[in-house]
């Protein structure tokens, strides 16, 4: 089986912590992000994606369950994840998991949106 | 209705230009949420709104519709200070990767797996509850008029001087101006006029864009064109400090995007040609600019092979635009001058960077609707050049024109010359008076009739008292104030005169100006 070649993102109050099973790769968030400088998250994400098409992976869950708070500049690099994501041949695509807490407010709406830009391919567990 | 077929190289422009303006959009946002400066918001609305024309022009429905609600979030922003939800927030990113994903399809029809009929309700219900949370409140900006207009003061920042800034600057350009007029010492009279004279230049300079800005995102453009096309191009740019005003922006923007992708798609080998006819692997676009008196010159040249003049003759035979001896005898001067008429092209091919001859013809009809000239010039082997030269921006008004004593007034000519006087006594403005302008000694005055020019506009009535009938003049506006304050100064036939806002000045004429 294939490696992760992917480390843990520490940075601007946000943990992320990858994990891959052999089937699906589980991306847990923790924290609560302020973040002033996008292009560290989003260049992780991008190697994320760049991981999971080689890896052949169909699933990615996206646990947000303890995270507190991401700013619009935080969310803006999920966007952009996705937007890459979408425009992947089909072949190349893989479902996206956000498991929320309904505790914090601010996931209902913003995840609600970020699915409208794929629905065939981002689902959301509460 | 037939869906109107845009050439491919008109969509490609708005796609890049529009991708471009939406990660400015994305960037000053966060910019504005954390900094709560009101005229960064209204960059952005600015280039939302020139994004949403953009689209709706090229059948763009979906990316014209976003906008609108993009407008709507930023319209409740700028109202609350840009104090808002998170909610409210949150929902730029995916609005700005909406609309990023729209632009990137190749087609104009809606997309699989993107769901805007529910995007959009969210973001109706997420502004509906903002309304009610957060109902209005008097904020700093609040009161602050927003024009969506080019021109508008408040849309020319450069660097962070803001509408309001150049407003209160050039009041106090006219406050200096009339207590100049008021001055008895020549040399006071003088003086005064010279610091009014540097300040407003100053301001004029401070509404202008600087060209590098205009620019700055063509070396993209460049990088972006040469790679899909497999060749090797640079970009120099050499255009200084020149500044423009900011309502000739969008014709340089034009000239520069058409010129550098027609370069770049007609106008450059491919790096192994190059090195085949003894040019460097690289081919090389200068972008010039220079300002001549009251105009700037434009100039975008390549090292490419030229203008093919044979194949021009043939093409315009084959499209009896002449006739085979008329092109036989043609020289190169009357050749290129083809090459920017409608649908004229060389190509056979309509490529998708650059479309059948559109782009000259339009940059040509652009530049010429500002008062400019667009010249083009080609030595076979040696490259192709662009030349324009534009004036300067200049801001004219319609006025109605007549002297009070010695002085020259103006007055906007959306007052009209009232047939009948139906006013008061006290809506009679007299200028001079108003302006503490009055000679303090008029012994050696040349009495004149006073005359009374009655004016309207809006039901409201003003009288004012000249020694001259008013006469309809365009004015050019040298330092523009405020609708708001009652004087400016103007140039009238090359002669200063002081534009009145009469309804302004008998509100303010107890003031000090």
């Amino acid at each position: 089986m294939s490696e992760l070649q992917l480390e843990a993102f520490v940075d601007e109050g946000l943990n992320l912590t990858p994990a891959y099973d052999g089937s699906e790769v589980t991306l847990t968030l923790t924290g609560s992000a302020t973040v002033y400088h996008p292009e560290s998250l989003r260049s992780y994400l991008q190697t994320l994606h760049a991981e999971n098409k080689r890896l052949g992976v169909k699933r990615v869950v996206v646990d947000l369950r303890e995270l507190e708070f991401m700013n619009s500049a935080g969310f803006s690099t999920f966007i952009d994840w996705l937007v890459t994501l979408q425009e992947e041949p089909e072949t190349s695509q893989y479902m996206v998991c956000y498991r929320s807490n309904a505790e914090y407010p601010w996931q209902r709406r913003s995840l609600h949106a970020l699915q409208c830009l794929a629905v065939d391919l981002v689902t959301i567990e509460s | 209705m037939g869906r109107v077929h845009i050439p491919d190289r008109l969509l490609a422009e708005f796609r890049t230009r529009s991708l471009e303006r939406l990660a400015r959009i994305e960037t000053n946002w966060y910019s504005v949420i954390s900094t709560r400066e009101a005229e960064i918001g209204v960059e952005i609305e600015r280039e939302v709104h020139t994004l949403k024309g953009d689209a709706r022009l090229l059948g763009f429905h979906d990316v014209s519709m976003l906008c609108h609600k993009l407008e709507d979030l930023l319209r409740f922003s700028r109202s609350r200070g840009y104090i808002i939800p998170d909610t409210l927030d949150l929902l730029v990113a995916p609005l700005v990767g909406l609309l990023r994903l729209l632009l990137h399809k190749s087609s104009r029809q809606p997309m699989a797996g993107v769901d805007l009929v529910e995007f959009s309700r969210q973001v109706d219900n997420a502004l509906r509850e903002a309304y009610l949370a957060q109902p209005e409140t008097q904020t700093s900006d609040s009161n602050e008029k927003v024009s969506m207009t080019a021109s508008s003061p408040a849309l020319t920042e450069v660097g962070r001087v803001t509408g309001r800034t150049l407003g209160r600057l050039a009041r106090l350009a006219t406050r200096v101006y009339l207590q100049g007029l008021r001055s008895e010492r020549e040399a006071d009279r003088r003086e005064l006029r010279d610091v009014w004279i540097s300040l407003a230049r100053q301001v004029r300079q401070m509404r202008s864009v600087a060209l590098s800005q205009v620019l700055s995102r063509h070396g993209g453009m460049v990088r972006d064109l040469s790679s899909r096309l497999g060749k090797q191009v640079v970009l120099v740019t050499d255009v200084g400090d020149v500044t423009v005003g900011p309502t000739i922006v969008p014709v340089v923007e034009m000239v520069a995007s058409h010129a550098i992708s027609n370069a770049v798609d007609h106008g450059m080998e491919p790096p192994d040609m190059r090195v085949a006819r003894g040019k460097a692997e690289s081919g090389t676009i200068h972008l010039k600019a220079m300002t001549r008196d009251d105009e700037f010159e434009l100039s975008i040249s390549d090292d490419g092979p030229g203008v093919d003049f044979e194949a021009v003759r043939a093409r315009a035979v084959e499209q009896g635009v002449l006739r085979k001896e008329a092109a036989k005898d043609a020289d190169d001067a009357t050749l290129l001058e083809l090459l920017m008429l409608p649908d004229f092209t060389t190509r056979q091919r309509a490529t998708e960077t650059s479309g059948r001859g559109v782009g000259l013809d339009a940059v040509r009809t652009s530049v010429n609707r500002h008062g400019g000239r667009i010249q083009l010039k080609s030595t076979a082997g040696e490259g192709t050049s662009i030349v324009v030269q534009l004036p300067q921006e200049r801001q004219e008004l319609a006025v109605h024109s007549f002297v009070a004593g010695k002085q020259r007034f103006a007055v906007a000519s959306s007052w009209r010359i009232a047939r009948a006087w139906a006013g008061k006594p006290d809506q009679v403005v007299d200028p001079l008076e108003c302006l503490n302008l009055l000679p303090d000694n008029d012994a050696d005055e040349t009495v004149h009739e006073p005359v009374q020019i009655c004016l309207e506009r809006d039901g409201q009535q003003v009288a004012i008292l000249a020694t001259s009938p008013a006469s309809p003049q365009v004015a050019e506006r040298l330092c523009p104030t405020a609708e708001e304050h009652p004087v400016e100064v103007v140039l009238v036939e090359q002669g200063e005169a002081i534009l009145i806002r009469p309804d302004r000045l008998a509100v303010k004429s107890n003031e000090p100006q």
